[in-house]
């Protein structure tokens, strides 16, 4: 019983800081302009090193 | 039948062995349901995705004038246009967007697109000219304006393969064998019933596992439980929660995305700490082939039951499964999270398909290792919980690891 509950202790934890690293770390994937329009910046990843 | 296999407390003969049959059949018939259901859904034919909706111009005024392709695809061209500049340029807030696209008296509108899976079937199965285009060089590559890379990549062999594997092999083989598991081990239950301790519990304790290793196991067990219902969430939740509306779905979308990543480092910590607790005990010896020739002793409560040390062929299975499993799971799933930049394209085509594939058999294995640890075998649970067993439950399964530590304590 007390070793259940440290460990969904450490759980949760974990999920807390890794919750607060990404939300700090956070990059966007898209921009979005005035008007509305979104473009994706995508990584220059390419179909030719397949 | 002996008194003392009779009536202890949390025995399981008389009774309460045949309600835990009773409970097994039951369960067994509901998985049967389960199943029918997953054999009904491989063969609806909706496992391939189909373009619905496909846009058009019309003239505002003469609602249903058989508009042209031409005018959408201009204002497309604009719309591209200034994508490309804006992506080279970047942000110029003060610019002029410019006008619209399509004059005034034409507005664009949404239509069925007919025999749509006639579409996706030409796609998935090419002939001809497109075959032997592709063929050749793995891939049909065209021209575009859009400002991403992979925007000119038109169509790619793999891809197909790479999406009938990912959404319909193994999604249904998941589902089989995840359901399989579950009619079977609920079968298990009803024909052969809870495991019994043979002789009894003896009412002496002996210490299985310490703090530390109960710990490590359930901070692993609760990690890889979010893991798998979240996982399960985004694999088969079009199937199993869209029925209850967007709504539902939506939700439940949003929550798993966020929270199968936040499981995951302690998932790994988790598996990290027991290769370090338990490696030693689990490499193979020639005792595993004798317990694995015996069935582990599981299919009778009379005959000889095959030694093991601290822990047996199949626990041994178990914890490699966890391990080596997890470890794969963790570096495909590392590699999803930070999608091409170690890998290419097709790089990432084969992590998701091993992740998938790897995460449904190991929710198989584990609903397996749950079962035995709970319902299947009285007496198991405590060695997790509290971390004591009784010793007749520990002379009937790990005979060795009991001799050797009873010496070893006894010779302090
Ligand atoms: C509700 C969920 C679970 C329960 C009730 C449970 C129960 C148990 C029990 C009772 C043992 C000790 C067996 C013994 O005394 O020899 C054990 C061992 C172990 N568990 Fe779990 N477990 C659960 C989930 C998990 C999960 C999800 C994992 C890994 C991802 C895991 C990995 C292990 C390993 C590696 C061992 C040691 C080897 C073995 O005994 O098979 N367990 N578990």
């Amino acid at each position: 019983m007390k070793a259940f509950l440290t460990g969904a202790a450490v759980a949760a934890l974990g999920a807390g800081l890794t919750f607060v690293g990404l939300v700090t770390f956070d990059q966007s994937t898209a921009e979005r302009y005035q008007d509305g329009s979104v473009i994706l910046l995508d990584h220059a990843t390419s179909w030719d090193t397949d | 039948m002996t008194d003392a296999a009779q009536g202890h407390a949390g025995g399981v003969r008389g009774r309460a062995f045949t309600g835990y049959r009773i409970a097994g059949a039951l369960s067994a018939l509901l998985f049967l349901v389960l199943l029918a259901w997953q054999a009904f859904e491989l063969f609806d034919g909706d496992a391939t995705v189909a373009p619905e909706r496909g846009w058009r111009a019309v003239s505002s005024e003469a609602a249903g004038d058989d508009g042209s392709g031409t005018l959408a695809s201009e204002m497309l061209t604009a719309r591209t246009r200034l994508q490309d500049e804006r992506f080279r340029t970047g942000p110029a807030p003060d610019a002029e967007t410019p006008g619209r696209g399509l004059p005034q008296d034409m507005r664009l509108e949404q239509q069925d697109i007919p025999r749509n899976e006639a579409l996706t079937d030409a796609w998935s199965r090419p002939e001809g000219d497109a075959a032997s285009m592709l063929h050749d060089p793995g891939r049909i590559v065209g021209l575009s304006s859009l400002p991403y890379a992979n925007a000119a990549l038109y169509e790619r062999p793999f891809a197909r393969d790479w999406r009938v594997g990912l959404s319909d092999v193994i999604t249904h083989m998941g589902a089989i064998a995840i359901l399989g598991m579950g009619f079977l081990l609920s079968a298990m239950l009803a024909l052969r019933g809870r495991v019994p301790i043979r002789k009894g519990r003896s009412g002496r304790k002996v210490r299985r596992f310490g703090y530390l290793e109960r710990t490590t196991h359930w901070l692993t067990a609760i990690s890889f439980i979010g893991l798998a219902l979240t996982g399960i969430v985004i694999a088969y939740g079009e199937t199993l929660f869209l029925p209850l509306g967007d709504r539902v779905l939506g939700t439940l979308g949003w929550w798993s995305t966020w929270g199968h990543v936040l499981f995951a480092p302690t998932f790994f910590l988790g598996i990290a700490v027991m290769a370090a607790m338990w490696t030693l005990g689990n490499l193979p010896t020639k005792l595993d082939a004798n317990w694995v020739a015996k069935g582990g002793g599981f299919f009778s409560d009379d005959g000889p039951h095959p030694p093991a040390r601290k822990f047996n062929a199949g626990q041994k299975m178990v914890f490699w499964s966890a391990v080596l499993g997890g470890l794969v799971m963790v570096v495909t799933g590392v590699t999803l999270m930070f999608p091409f930049y170690w890998l290419d394209l097709g790089g990432m085509a084969w992590a998701m398909l091993i992740h998938a594939g790897i995460a449904v058999l190991l929710i198989a294995i584990f609903l397996g290792h749950i079962y035995i640890g709970t319902v299947g075998m009285q007496g198991a649970i405590e060695a997790m919980w509290g971390g004591d067993v009784d010793r007749n439950w520990a002379e009937e399964h790990h005979v060795l690891w009991l001799q050797e530590k009873d010496a070893k304590e006894g010779a302090r």
